[in-house]
């Protein structure tokens, strides 16, 4: 069971283990991976009939195959036996380190490069009045290669991005953990800013709606 | 408008400020992640066309991905061996054990870690694997490598013979080059 608020202690041996995790994982070219995902787009833009069509068809996947994959990550022993799951805790600000915890797992200690810690908005602050999480992307390798003769922006559905895939990526990781957890909240996550239109990062905002029961 | 989008932006005037090609190629990426971003790909393929097409466009992954890559990396060597390995660590991000057989005139290419096979759920479906896309990803980049006359050759075929992710003690790759 997840405890209500994560100690220093914890936080401690969970900055040991991540470490020793990363270490321990088979990895590749992140570079790598961004291109295979790209290529998925080019794809399915062909398959669906349209770039829009072919973004959003890969988002509702991957947000499915994140929601799965992120609670067997959990139960994964990173630390001599002992698994994310006792990192884990019901305080919503403790779910900026957890991210970054994953982060780290999954990129190692040059994530920073790519996104930053999230930012926890109480509900009180957001404008929604909903518990909120702002995440940015300092420099993306996804879009870095992506030209306008390849995808322009412009002919884009209304609220759909180049990064709308990985922002629901990051929405099924975030729903993986308030599930496993127990919380009754649906994560909903876009991206509101995309170097792609303009913008000096991208910014992806996560709002949690409380679960209608 | 959507809000999103700025007005009068040129989309490819801040390029340069996405990030590094090769700050990101030289990245690790736990593989971890891709059960994340690729077994629902191979479903979705499966589902949509009958299983000849769907294995084409698992094929086409690889060979289209050795395009972007060779934006930002291409080997040094002009010898077949030594640039197999090059593309095993420094892109597949793992050792690739290369061996010829004289008998077949066949190089036998086994990774001693394979990305698309390792943390992935067991694919069991005969003629189609996990690391299928290699073969595309190897045609795609040689042929690269010779209109660029970085290395030529006259023929190639590469077929995946086993690979881990289905069940198979280690993935291996039947290289044929004739130069």
């Amino acid at each position: 069971m997840a405890s209500e608020k994560l100690s220093g202690f914890k936080k401690g041996m969970a900055g040991l283990g991540k470490r020793l995790a990363f270490r321990m994982m088979k990895k590749t070219s992140f570079l790598l991976i961004a291109d295979l995902c790209n290529v998925v787009i080019d794809k399915f833009s062909d398959i669906y009939g349209s770039r829009s069509a072919g973004i959003k068809r890969y988002a509702d996947i991957i947000r499915e195959e994140s929601i799965g994959v992120t609670s067997d990550i959990v139960e994964t022993p990173i630390l001599f036996g002992i698994s994310l799951k006792s990192f884990l805790s019901t305080n919503l600000k403790d779910l900026t380190f957890i991210i970054e915890l994953v982060f780290y797992t999954v990129l190692g200690e040059k994530w920073s490069y790519f996104v930053t810690k999230p930012e926890y908005i109480p509900a009180q602050l957001s404008g929604k009045k909903l518990p909120q999480y702002i995440l940015r992307i300092v420099h993306c390798p996804f879009c870095l290669n992506i030209t306008k003769e390849k995808e322009d922006e412009s002919t884009l559905e209304s609220g759909v991005t180049h990064g709308t895939w990985f922002a629901k990526l990051i929405e099924g990781i975030m729903q993986g953990l308030m599930d496993y957890i127990g919380l009754e909240y649906r994560v909903n996550g876009e991206e509101t800013q995309c170097f792609m239109n303009g913008y000096d990062y991208g910014e992806l905002v996560y709002t949690l709606y409380p679960k209608e029961k | 408008m959507d809000s999103r989008k700025k007005e009068n932006f040129s989309q490819d005037s801040n390029l340069i400020s996405r990030g590094d090609p090769q700050t990101f190629f030289r990245m690790k990426l736990s593989t971890v992640f891709l059960r994340i971003v690729y077994p629902g790909v191979l479903t979705a393929f499966l589902t949509k066309y009958d299983f000849e097409a769907a294995k084409k466009h698992v094929w086409d992954l690889g060979y289209r991905v050795s395009k972007y890559v060779f934006n930002y990396f291409k080997t040094k060597s002009n010898e077949f061996e030594k640039i197999i390995d090059e593309i095993g660590e420094k892109v597949w991000g793992t050792k690739f054990k290369i061996q010829f057989n004289k008998e077949r005139s066949v190089y036998l290419v086994s990774p001693k870690t394979c990305p698309l096979c390792e943390d992935m759920p067991p694919l069991d479906m005969k003629g189609l694997h996990n690391c299928f896309p290699f073969e595309g990803f190897l045609i795609g980049y040689f042929e690269l490598l010779k209109a660029h006359n970085l290395f030529d050759y006259k023929e190639m075929s590469v077929k995946v013979l086993q690979s881990k992710g289905s069940g198979a003690d280690k993935c291996l790759y039947e290289v044929k080059i004739v130069i």
